[in-house]
């Protein structure tokens, strides 16, 4: 019986995006078991958004996470546009879907970088962020910043798209296009690529309906649980969409849903710009009182499907609770990882997307048996 | 051969990064820089300390008018859209770094 | 709080979503979200008032594991039967 030994990555590491502890118990090169331990970007989200304003619970739940900030509004806005029963105008309704669908072609170039940069061809790193670039001063010519939009509020939106600021947004996505298609080639033929993802971090069908996987993970095993088909929302019910299926379902698979969700997005964009109605939003505040009730909602985030629940009593709200989709898929990391060699590790992890900061939000304990500090006493150095 | 032609096409043409700082990049005009409120048209009605996420906006007890802690402010302009007499508006600064941290709390008056 | 949990078996086939903490007036109450191939979620309430024990559902949905765990750790609640229990998952060690 062999011994195994203990083989640490993290919590700081310079191929890690975000602080994430990997205990991996190694005999000779193979992994035999792993334990992944979190708790390092723990802010206490849940815990400030009690006993506040609507809208200003909307604008706190949008800066829980930097790269997926606006499907935290879309399903904030959902939960409370339906059990308030408020009705958006159709304009409003395509404004919010071109910015999501913006940040949906952002993260996943932003995510193709970084694989890239796992592999070791930094070439094809920075060729992503380049292209990268020109998206984000897109967001700064429509919504006012570069990734934190803040453009909605309840029942309206704060101001109104010009048909310059389209066609900017248009010729944008028309520039990059080509080279799109030709890194896309690249990664389904070249053969440092293929080897070292086809075959990895397999997971099998009936694993990714037992334990309930979302996103493009469960796309590439051939389940679909995309929210904008199944129970479609706002502007979605204007456009055609289809949903990019793979049967693989090994890190090479993962990729390329990725990367065709990025030429699919561009076409939604096209079609949303084109339908777009004449007229101006008016920003009205605030569009309706609320009172009472609750509701849940949920949307699609590039790494899944993000549910929301939301309960207000006397005007102000009670409890909200996120569950963010890399909390749904974090019970597969460890079972995708077990009889891999240790350098395929960072290829599988990084091809399951965490998004570490959506995830770590959770509320404080009410008996006071353990310390939880708030972001006012962080700031001031001290505890009270 | 396909990622080669990339890079010959590459090796010719400018570089795609800005020297920064000494030469700025291009933002646009609706960009949310630092925060400013104009005090001679404030009334003190207490409406963005109300509807506030962080407590950065607050009125001054003595001059009853407002005034914005930088450390705590998130740029999410609720203060600009409930504001009755619109007196408080985004420039265009994006670089506001200090070297102590007091330095960002507003004046003493 | 019995008959409850023969309704949850009842949703074997459809996918668990989530698992909610509320504190109300009259005491404490659990949400238990499912998608089905329906457009809106099914959602079983409990309302379990000043207890301190609930059943565990994860030998028939598996991924409650992580769900209930953190609640364990938050509020205090204890899921017998849950592999997670006890265990840290998001908070400093003691």
């Amino acid at each position: 019986m062999h011994k195994t030994c203990l083989f640490p990555i993290g919590p700081q590491h310079p191929s890690l995006k975000e602080p994430l502890f990997l205990k991996l118990y190694v005999d000779g090169t193979t992994v035999k078991d792993a334990v992944f331990d979190l708790g390092y970007a723990h802010r206490g989200v849940e815990e400030k958004l009690e006993g506040k304003q609507v809208d200003t619970a909307l604008h706190a739940v949008q800066r829980t996470c930097g790269i997926c900030s606006q499907c935290h509004t879309m399903a904030f806005l959902r939960t409370v546009e339906g059990f308030a029963e408020v009705e958006i105008p159709d304009r409003v309704a395509l404004q919010r879907v071109i910015v999501a669908e913006l940040e949906r072609i952002h993260s996943h170039l932003l995510w193709a970088g970084v694989m890239m940069h796992e592999l070791g061809l930094d070439t094809l790193f920075m060729y992503f962020m380049r292209e990268r670039e020109k998206i984000l001063d897109v967001f700064d010519e429509l919504t006012g910043n570069r990734v934190h939009h803040s453009s909605d509020l309840v029942g309206t939106s704060k101001r109104t798209f010009s048909e310059e600021n389209l066609q900017f947004a248009l010729s944008t996505l028309d520039s990059i296009k080509e080279n799109l298609i030709s890194y896309r080639k690249t990664v389904d033929s070249h053969d440092v690529i293929r080897d070292r993802c086809i075959g990895k971090g397999l997971i099998t069908k009936k694993d990714a309906k037992t334990f309930g996987l979302v996103g493009p993970v469960a796309r590439a095993c051939n389940i679909n649980n995309d929210v904008r088909v199944n129970s479609p929302y706002m502007g979605y019910k204007m456009l055609k969409l289809n949903s990019i299926m793979r049967t693989e379902g090994d890190a090479h698979a993962r990729t390329l849903v990725r990367l065709d969700e990025v030429f699919e997005s561009m076409n939604l964009v096209e079609q949303a710009c084109n339908q777009i109605p004449k007229g101006s939003v008016v920003p009205k505040y605030p569009v309706k009182r609320i009172a009472q009730g609750y509701g849940v909602g949920a949307s699609e985030a590039p790494r899944g499907e993000n549910f929301h629940f939301v309960k207000v009593v006397n005007g102000k709200t009670a409890r909200v609770k996120l569950r963010t989709p890399t909390l749904a898929n974090l019970i597969m990391f460890p079972e995708a990882v077990k009889g891999a060699d240790i350098t395929d590790v960072p290829v599988i992890v990084m091809s399951l997307d965490p998004c570490i900061s959506c995830m770590e939000r959770v509320a404080v304990v009410k008996d006071g048996k353990s310390e939880v500090w708030t972001s006012h006493e962080l700031f001031k150095g001290e505890k009270k | 051969m396909g990622i080669l032609t990339d890079v010959l096409k590459n090796m010719f043409k400018k570089p795609f990064t800005i020297d920064y700082p000494k030469k700025k990049s291009k933002i646009s005009v609706h960009f949310r820089g630092k925060i400013h409120v104009d005090r001679k048209k404030c009334i003190g009605c207490y409406l963005c300390q109300m509807n506030c996420p962080t407590g950065a906006i607050v009125v001054n007890k003595k001059t009853k008018k407002a005034e914005v802690d930088l450390g705590l402010c998130i740029l999410c302009s609720m203060c600009a859209e409930v504001c009755p007499v619109k007196c408080i508006y985004f420039t265009n600064e994006y670089e506001n770094q200090v070297r102590a941290k007091n330095k960002l709390k507003p004046r003493k008056r | 709080m019995k008959k409850i949990l023969q309704e949850i078996k009842k949703t074997k086939s459809d996918r668990l979503v989530s698992i909610s903490y509320v504190n109300e007036d009259e005491g404490v109450s659990i949400y238990y979200h499912f998608a089905d191939k329906t457009p809106k979620f099914k959602e079983i309430k409990i309302e379990i008032g000043n207890e301190k024990e609930v059943e565990s559902i994860t030998p028939i949905h598996p991924n409650a594991a992580i769900l209930e765990g953190e609640i364990t750790e938050m509020y205090g609640i204890k899921f017998p039967g849950n592999p997670y229990s006890g265990k840290r998952i998001f908070l400093e060690e003691k």
